[in-house]
């Protein structure tokens, strides 16, 4: 029964981006449209995906900078917890 | 690991590195970014931990402690900040574009943001795979 | 033509990850499942979410699925 409900859920959820996929490309937007006329004139750089990630919206990426370097001190505070604790105990 | 695949991963690990570095240095003209560029880095790094036993990589990596591809992160992403906020208005229109000397500072972000990236998946791989190295039921 | 195909070959893989009852079997499908959908975005011009999805997926999501199993056990456990 579980396994029934779950494929046809599948089914439809994969009919819907079906259906979708065609109809994203067709609403354009004002940042749309000035992206892709001034990237090459604002930024000098030929590839728009890293003229938008790196120069347009470059505050955002990096905000997922200092994400990703906050989950580095993270793992690094949790991974070498008992190395950090027998330096202390060495030295104090 | 077999002998196969040690001179294997001797042979392709500076080439993996080279790759990595074209394609964040490269990325404002063809494919490619700061993100995965980084990411090839560690994986370069990631192939060398499989491939070897604990001793042959503690050998190399003995003075490279982790801790300093921290401060190493935290000093990329002062530079990012830094192009970022002071710089980058300054030097926007220098440069022709589809040359190699072109997005203004784009090229600098690039590598920095690889740097970032490489170093904080360096210090995440080596913290699991020094898990499984103390475990003594793992077969690596 | 060859887009439909990947797109069954994707769905295939999918359920195959799923009723595999080894795990480590599973993390291998999983990580051809992620080369065919980089396949998909590299036919859908967008080559640089291929090399994400390549690189990010299909390496180190692949990386940390097995040191999971091997934590956890090969095994299905059902209860």
């Amino acid at each position: 029964m579980k396994k029934t409900i779950s494929v046809f859920v599948a089914i439809g959820f994969f009919l819907i981006i079906v259906t979708a996929v065609g109809s994203f490309s067709e609403k354009k937007t004002d940042v749309q449209e000035y992206y892709t006329k001034n990237s090459i004139e604002k930024t000098g750089s030929a590839n728009i995906v890293n003229a938008i990630v790196w120069d347009f919206r470059s505050y955002d990426t990096l905000g997922e900078e200092t994400v990703l370097f906050t989950a580095i001190i993270a793992v690094f505070l949790i991974a070498h917890k008992k190395s950090i604790a027998e330096k202390k105990e060495v030295s104090g | 690991m077999d002998a196969i695949i040690k001179t294997t991963t001797r042979l392709l690990v500076p080439l993996i590195m080279v790759f990595g570095f074209y394609v964040s240095l490269h990325g404002h003209i063809s494919p490619g970014g700061g993100f995965p560029g980084g990411v090839i880095l560690a994986s370069a790094f990631l192939l060398l931990v499989i491939a070897f036993t604990e001793k042959e990589v503690e050998k190399h990596f003995s003075e490279i402690k982790i801790g300093d591809l921290k401060s190493v992160a935290s000093i990329a992403l002062l530079g990012i900040v830094l192009l970022e906020v002071i710089v980058r208005p300054d030097i926007l229109h220098l440069q022709t574009p589809l040359t190699l000397w072109s997005g203004g500072v784009t090229i600098f972000l690039n590598l920095f943001g690889a740097i970032v990236v490489a170093s904080g998946l360096v210090i995440i791989v080596y913290s699991l795979v020094k898990e499984e190295w103390k475990s003594k039921k793992s077969k690596w | 033509m060859i887009f439909e195909f990947l797109l069954l070959v994707a769905i295939i893989l999918a359920i195959a990850a799923v009723e595999v009852k080894d795990m480590l079997y599973a993390v291998l499908i999983l990580g051809g499942l992620d080369l065919v959908v980089a396949v998909l975005f590299y036919l859908m011009a967008a080559p640089d979410i291929a090399i994400t999805q390549i690189v990010v997926t299909a390496v180190f999501g692949t990386f940390i699925y097995v040191v999971a199993v091997n934590r956890t056990g090969r095994k299905e456990v059902i209860e």
